[in-house]
């Protein structure tokens, strides 16, 4: 899985969530914690998407998932 | 021992709960919700899939409005204390626990709130209903109640009270200690705005576990704040849900062990682990209705309006003495007040307290008859 976009979410309980919705639409996504403090306001847990992240991105959002937005692989560290 | 206190918590509980409980101690000892690691993770998918698992059993929606507390005590304080300002008015039943009545009466010295209380009627639910609409004013809030009666079994009717409430604005908070799990709860279908329950009680969980469900908990202000694992760099408490009433590290073995709990109840079904203590309790009126010594309170418990436990009293014996008795005999039971004044005051067993047997899911008809048979003997 390439990880270089990851869709940050602010608590494991979303990002839990947010990993069924995908996997119910057959999208593979893995999580980790990441470490953006001041983008994602602190600790949070990123989803790393195997495929269209922005799709996937725009699908929980439309399903109500609160995230940070989404981390590209030149912000990350 | 003869276990008949299992409205104060149930006992045993399920070997799925002990194993479920042992195995987060040994393999998921990590802290949920805080680290990466891969333990941790695993720790918080234990916690996510437990909300998933009581959010089916609820019919709710989202699962992230599963919030987990200490009890249902916790549950409900965090309702009263979080949605209360001052000024507002609050209706309770005249069956109430002291979890209920406490934090208000402490409201009303600290913060100018009043509140009434509604008497519940053994009889017609109609006439509960027209007890609440009457006790409403123009600054009344929220109505709290009871769910069943710790001490008498009633079942309240709290889905036509929260359809009123609707209609008036008004909020509903419902304690679920004696219900949840013996009794269906449909939380999307029903008008409830807060549902608070034990998970030690009938649900089979073990104790230090409770649960507060709401799709309003942006309305209420936390009781409990500090870290949550998320946000972490604001100074102010998180307001996503269920983060917002969960600070500090989360009860592991106990929500696993509660999720094995509410599964273990799924398993046999809700309604046949009613019917067979009702069948019990039902067998257990019969006998003591003959016996003279025996005063029994309420009419014989009918499915649908109790649920199953039965308060009675032996004439000229104060209740405590015979819990006494009966635990001499290897049978535990509770006598008191079961820390519900209210529904002694209103059934004038205030100085006296009663007796209260109530059977769980492992209880036999044999145990049953060796309980009337010790207290045949108090004649």
């Amino acid at each position: 899985m390439k990880h270089n976009e990851i869709i940050s979410i602010g608590s494991v309980t979303y990002a839990m969530k947010a990993k069924d919705i995908l996997k119910s639409s057959g999208i593979k996504s893995e999580i980790e914690k990441i470490s953006h403090y001041k983008k994602s306001s602190g600790c949070a847990y990123g989803l790393y998407v195997q495929g269209d992240t922005e799709n996937a991105h725009k699908l929980l959002l439309q399903k109500g998932v609160k995230t940070n937005g989404i981390i590209y692989g030149n912000d990350r560290k | 021992m003869i276990y008949l206190d299992n409205a104060a918590t149930t006992f045993p509980k399920p070997k799925s709960v002990i194993m479920a409980a042992n195995s987060a101690l040994l393999k998921l000892s990590a802290n949920p919700g805080r680290s990466g690691h891969a333990m941790s993770i695993r720790a918080s998918k234990e916690i996510y899939d437990s909300r998933k698992i009581i959010a089916k059993f609820f019919n709710v929606n989202d699962l992230e409005n599963i919030v987990f507390t200490l009890n249902c005590t916790h549950a409900l304080n965090i309702v009263i204390k979080g949605i209360l300002k001052s000024g507002d008015h609050v209706v309770i039943s005249s069956l109430e626990h002291n979890s209920v009545l406490r934090p208000l009466e402490s409201l009303r010295k600290t913060m100018d709130i009043s509140y009434s209380i509604a008497k519940v009627s053994f009889e017609s639910d109609d006439e509960t209903l027209d007890n609440f609409r009457k006790a409403f004013n123009r600054n009344t809030k929220l109505i709290v109640c009871t769910h069943a009666s710790n001490v008498w079994g009633k079942i309240l009717p709290v889905d036509r009270l929260a359809a009123m409430c609707k209609q008036y604005g008004i909020f509903v908070c419902v304690d679920a200690a004696q219900s949840a799990g013996i009794v269906n709860i449909n939380y999307e279908e029903s008008n409830i705005d807060f549902l608070c329950a034990a998970g030690h009680k009938s649900l089979y969980g073990p104790m230090g576990t409770g649960l507060l469900i709401s799709n309003k908990g942006d309305l209420l202000l936390p009781l409990i704040e500090g870290g949550t694992g998320s946000k972490s760099i604001q100074a102010q408490q998180p307001d996503l849900m269920p983060d917002r009433f969960e600070s500090g590290t989360l009860n592991l073995p106990g929500i696993s062990a509660l999720k094995s709990g509410v599964e273990f109840v799924q398993n046999h079904g809700v309604y046949n682990i009613y019917q067979k203590e009702m069948k019990l309790i039902d067998n257990l009126y019969q006998k003591l209705e003959k016996l003279e010594h025996i005063k029994l309170y309420t009419e014989k418990p009918q499915f649908g309006r109790y649920v199953p436990l039965l308060t009675f009293n032996i004439k000229n014996k104060k209740s405590e003495e015979v819990a006494k008795y009966l635990n001499k005999n290897l049978i535990a039971v509770r006598a008191g007040l079961h820390c519900s004044p209210l529904a002694h005051q209103q059934m004038g067993t205030i100085e006296e307290g009663a007796v209260r047997v109530a059977p769980g899911i492992f209880t036999s008809s044999n145990e049953i008859d060796i309980l009337y048979r010790k207290l045949l003997k108090l004649e």
